[in-house]
């Protein structure tokens, strides 16, 4: 057992997924014109290309999540020991949570999860 | 003859190429059974021309979307382009390998044929690992697609499901205190009515807070109905597909079926558990039965609620998953572990988390809709028909409600 079995299941993925791309280079018509490969834009003509920027605020909850996701992974192992740590790690995670909660309500109060 | 069987490479090959091609199955008919059965709860018919009640529909569907014409458009960074649905797809696939389909099949002595690919002590940590790359394939499609509707479908979807999985995380880890173990099939275990580790319950009686969290935040992190926003027709004609036609488009339909798949796999493992009912379990074949059973009734949730729900609002949607999903997810970590390091039982931890569920619906319900006969203004109520139920008023520039005067309303 071990990890072996997971990187054959891994391997076969990706094998699918390059057959199938593979595959669709080679079935289907190919016709192409100008205006088929034109961006979509419900009919009209796109007047500028689109700029490839984006709303800071995208930005800012990514690293929101960063800041949680790693806190959740610090977590699991406290999460996992929980039954031999009792109160002690009672009060442990308790301390965690309450210095992370102190920074959830600094950036709510900052106004970093209302979306206009 | 057969001794090559008994190589632990040839058996994991064998079983992973099942899987694949299970899942791949189910994806075709999950399409089939979802139109079918929207369109029951709709009054329609659905799909019932190809073959009896329309069982060869996917595979007509397959068959053209194979010999669509594939199109790359001019603005897109083609290599990006073509390579993004196959990430999203290779991704959806790898988290099944921890999933535990059924119970070993002499006894509890493991050996390499079981139903399960890959039983690593570290389980669940694979699954959120190789779930939080599926933005990749969705975001890098987006992107790479040079299309504004595509980039600001991409972005919508980045964005809701980074923000979901913070309090996925979370209300998974109230039910790891339980189970003690991150490994798929010792949680399992830990749920039996018998062996060493077996606890007697399954873990949704001990952490219903928990198990709502996980489906509110499941349901967004594979972007279905009611928090499809990355592909609202209505706002981005298609989200991040819009640029996408033929297999190049099947595989990100694919890849969120297949996800689907995956999350129903582990709200039932972790919550309902898994293979195991009520000792029915032991009898050799019937615990992989018992396991399809309980992941179609959560696919079956799925479809339920695309046919029941409309869609959330964006700023609503930021503010459930930041504003009440996570601080709900760390309530019930503070009650959990409480619960499991005082050696309390586990109905204390049920008892307080039904009386969460049930205080944040009636809060819910009382802040969206005022169910009084008027409007109340600084100079007195002003009565409405019967009929009519308002909605709350939102505020509206400096934070002051804005209420319409007398004469403007018509009764």
């Amino acid at each position: 057992m071990g990890i072996l079995p997971i990187f054959v299941l891994v391997t076969l993925a990706v094998l699918f997924g390059l057959f199938v791309m593979v595959l669709t280079t080679f079935l289907g018509p190919k016709k192409p014109s100008p205006e088929k490969l034109a961006p979509y834009e419900c009919g009209i003509q796109e007047i500028e290309a689109p700029k490839r920027r984006f709303p800071v605020k995208y930005l800012l909850t990514g690293m929101l999540f960063i800041v949680f996701d790693i806190e959740i992974v610090s977590f699991y192992p406290l999460a996992i020991l929980l039954h031999s740590l009792k109160v002690f790690g009672l009060i442990e995670l308790l301390v965690f949570l309450l210095i992370l909660m102190i920074g959830y309500i600094y950036v709510w109060r900052k106004g970093a999860f209302t979306w206009e | 003859m057969l001794d090559f069987l008994n190589n632990a490479i040839v058996a994991a090959v064998i079983k992973s190429a099942i899987v694949i091609f299970a899942l791949l199955t189910a994806f075709a008919y999950m399409t089939l059974i979802e139109r079918r059965v929207v369109a029951k709860m709709q009054g329609r018919l659905g799909p019932n021309r190809v073959g009896p009640f329309g069982i060869f529909q996917p595979v007509a569907d397959a068959v053209k979307m194979a010999f669509k014409e594939q199109i790359i458009p001019t603005q897109s960074k083609v290599a990006i382009y073509v390579l993004a649905p196959v990430i999203s797809v290779v991704v959806a696939l790898c988290a099944f390998a921890v999933v535990p389909i059924g119970n070993s099949w002499i006894g509890d002595k493991p050996s390499i044929w079981d139903p399960i690919i890959g039983d690593i002590n570290v389980g669940i940590l694979w699954i959120l690992g190789v779930s939080s790359l599926a933005v990749y394939g969705i975001v890098l499609g987006g992107w790479a697609s040079g299309n504004r509707y595509s980039l600001l479908g991409s972005l919508r979807s980045a964005a809701q499901m980074v923000s979901y999985e913070t309090s996925l995380g979370l209300a998974l880890s109230g039910t790891l205190m339980w189970a003690g173990t991150l490994s798929m099939v010792g949680i399992v275990k830990a749920q039996l009515l018998y062996g060493s580790t077996g606890q007697g319950i399954w873990f949704i009686a001990a952490q219903p807070l928990g198990f709502v969290i996980y489906m509110i935040a499941g349901v967004a992190e594979v972007n279905r109905a009611p928090f499809d926003l990355p592909e609202a027709e209505q706002e981005l004609t298609a989200g991040y597909l819009t640029e996408y036609s033929g297999l190049r488009w099947s595989l990100y339909q694919m890849a969120e079926y297949i996800n689907m798949i995956t999350v129903s796999a582990i709200a039932s493992t972790l919550f309902f558990g898994g293979w195991s009912f009520f000792g029915l379990e032991r009898i050799p074949g019937v615990s992989i039965l018992i396991f399809l059973v309980k992941v179609a009734f959560f696919l079956f949730l799925f479809i339920w609620l695309r046919a029941t729900l409309p869609r959330i609002r964006y700023d609503r949607l930021m503010r459930l998953g930041w504003q009440l999903l996570l601080p709900l997810a760390v309530l019930n970590v503070v009650i959990t572990a409480t619960v499991v390091a005082l050696g309390w039982p586990w109905w204390i931890n049920g008892l307080a988390g039904l009386a969460i569920v049930a205080g944040v619906l009636l809060l819910v319900r009382s802040r969206t809709r005022e169910i009084q006969s008027g409007i109340s203004t600084r100079e007195g109520t002003i009565p409405m028909p019967a009929s009519v139920r308002l909605a709350r008023f939102e505020p509206v520039g400096d934070g002051q409600l804005i209420a319409p005067k007398k004469q403007d309303i018509k009764v």
